[in-house]
């Protein structure tokens, strides 16, 4: 493997969204790329890059292998290496917020998963935990607390779904230095919505716009 | 064959390579983390231990409704000593798997159906997949070994409660001329080898079943909460019918 290709996280060939929209991209360790996602898409380039479903046209690599020709259990460990932040829910209902956030680095039994996770969410100010279902949470902490599950255990790809409908100026700021953080540490993020507002464009300069090919 | 009978096959091929796959998965020690036992753990307080009371009442009942019409049919024949056997054959080789089965597929079932379905259409399914927790191995694992060690053990409960019950109830009949050291010496010495396997085959198996069943229907669900009830009652019904199946076939392979 090359120097070049060690450094590719994410790799997009020939993905059709529509008759005449053909995708094809690579992003690399510590890069930002911007998917222009309509907003009704039904999330699927977050199921697209993260392997859980395939495109039905075209191939979606990770780390130099499509998602498909990867075993089960390979997937799921791999899949264990992007952190995600969902545009809606991204919470499993009958877990305790805290064990939401536990959830990922227990079953991948994560060293030092203690750490990062009181990193992060002393970051983004959600510092301890709750120990109370997402109903008893206030929005917005709920919010911080799924950054800081998406953000913790040393994630090599992020894929970020609309991310910051509605969130609060000082949450904006916050989550967007936390991806340039992230993005030091050698993360590759996606970010992906239909507009890029400039606060966020200018966050993540130097950031790449994918656009399609026509057909 | 028409299309129906070939789904059928084709889901009960599916049922039985479910449950291979967990049989398989969970002997892998990496499958063991701490959430998966704690959902679990869960499982078996839910399935199990929270079921416990109602079992025992259904299986007090059915010791004196065993022995009431034992007692009155073998005095007629003068038979009596043939109670203990009569509760072996009919208890523990049939009612109490089934009962026992069926107040689980209606309590567990129905739950594991609706929760499973519910999670899956509001995206938590998809969030875990896309965090790398294996739906299987975090979902069903649990759920499938949970149900069916439930199952085992509520079983046990069953038959200990009706022996107990059908005690009481015949030492009440016969004004405390019972010797209780009989009572138990004819039950017991009427279990044969084959009883055993039986009884193991006819608590564990169905619980498998019901489990994979169950997970299998919700997790078919697509995006609309109607399809919930629905997986319900698909859940509830495939588990009835796999476990008379069962235990049809386990009681032919035994006894014939």
């Amino acid at each position: 493997m090359t120097e070049l290709s060690s450094s590719e996280r994410i790799r997009v060939e020939s993905v059709r969204t529509g008759p005449e929209e053909v995708w094809s991209f690579v992003l690399r360790a510590g890069e930002a790329l911007w998917i222009p996602e309509e907003r009704d898409s039904g999330g699927q380039w977050l199921d697209w890059l993260t392997g859980i479903g395939p495109p039905p046209a075209g191939e979606v690599f990770w780390k130099g292998a499509e998602w498909r020709r990867r075993g089960p259990d390979e997937a799921v460990a791999e899949r264990g290496r992007i952190g995600c932040v969902f545009a809606q829910g991204g919470l499993v209902a009958n877990l305790d917020m805290d064990e939401n956030v536990w959830l990922p680095a227990r079953m991948h039994r994560r060293e030092k998963a203690e750490e990062e996770i009181g990193e992060w969410a002393r970051f983004f100010g959600c510092w301890p935990l709750p120990p109370s279902r997402a109903p008893a949470v206030p929005e917005r902490l709920r919010r911080r607390i799924l950054w800081t599950r998406a953000f913790a255990g040393r994630p090599e790809a992020m894929v970020l779904e609309r991310p910051l409908p509605d969130a609060a100026p000082e949450d904006r700021e916050r989550f967007l230095e936390g991806v340039r953080r992230i993005r030091e540490r050698g993360c590759a993020v996606v970010w992906l919505d239909r507009q890029m507002t400039e606060d966020v464009r200018a966050a993540l300069e130097p950031l790449a716009k994918a656009e399609p090919r026509t057909a | 064959m028409g299309a129906g009978v070939l789904a059928r096959l084709g889901r009960a091929a599916r049922t039985a390579a479910m449950v291979w796959a967990v049989l398989a998965k969970s002997v892998r020690p990496g499958t063991w983390t701490a959430p998966m036992r704690n959902v679990l753990a869960r499982q078996i307080l839910f399935t199990g231990l929270e079921a416990t009371g109602f079992v025992s009442l259904i299986a007090l009942i059915v010791g004196v409704l065993v022995v009431v019409q034992a007692q009155y049919w073998l005095t007629r024949l003068g038979q009596t000593a043939l109670i203990g056997p009569i509760l072996t054959a009919v208890v523990l080789r049939e009612l109490g798997p089934l009962l026992t089965n069926f107040v689980v597929i209606a309590r567990s079932g129905t739950a594991i159906s609706t929760e499973l379905a519910n999670m899956k259409i509001h995206g938590e399914v998809r969030t875990l997949d896309a965090m790398g927790v294996d739906p299987f191995v975090y979902l069903v694992i649990p759920r499938v070994l949970g149900v069916a060690a439930s199952t085992f053990c509520l079983t046990i409960v069953f038959l200990a409660v009706t022996f107990i019950g059908g005690f009481v109830c015949m030492w009440i009949i016969q004004l405390g001329d019972i010797d209780m050291g009989l009572f138990f010496g004819n039950i017991i010495g009427a279990v044969t080898v084959a009883d055993v396997f039986s009884l193991l085959a006819k608590s564990i198996l169905p619980g498998l079943l019901t489990g994979a069943i169950c997970c299998d229907e919700a997790l078919a669900v697509g995006a609309a909460a109607t399809e919930v009830p629905i997986a319900a009652t698909r859940g509830v019904m495939r588990s009835i019918g796999a476990l008379f199946v069962v235990s049809l076939v386990i009681s032919v392979m035994a006894y014939l």
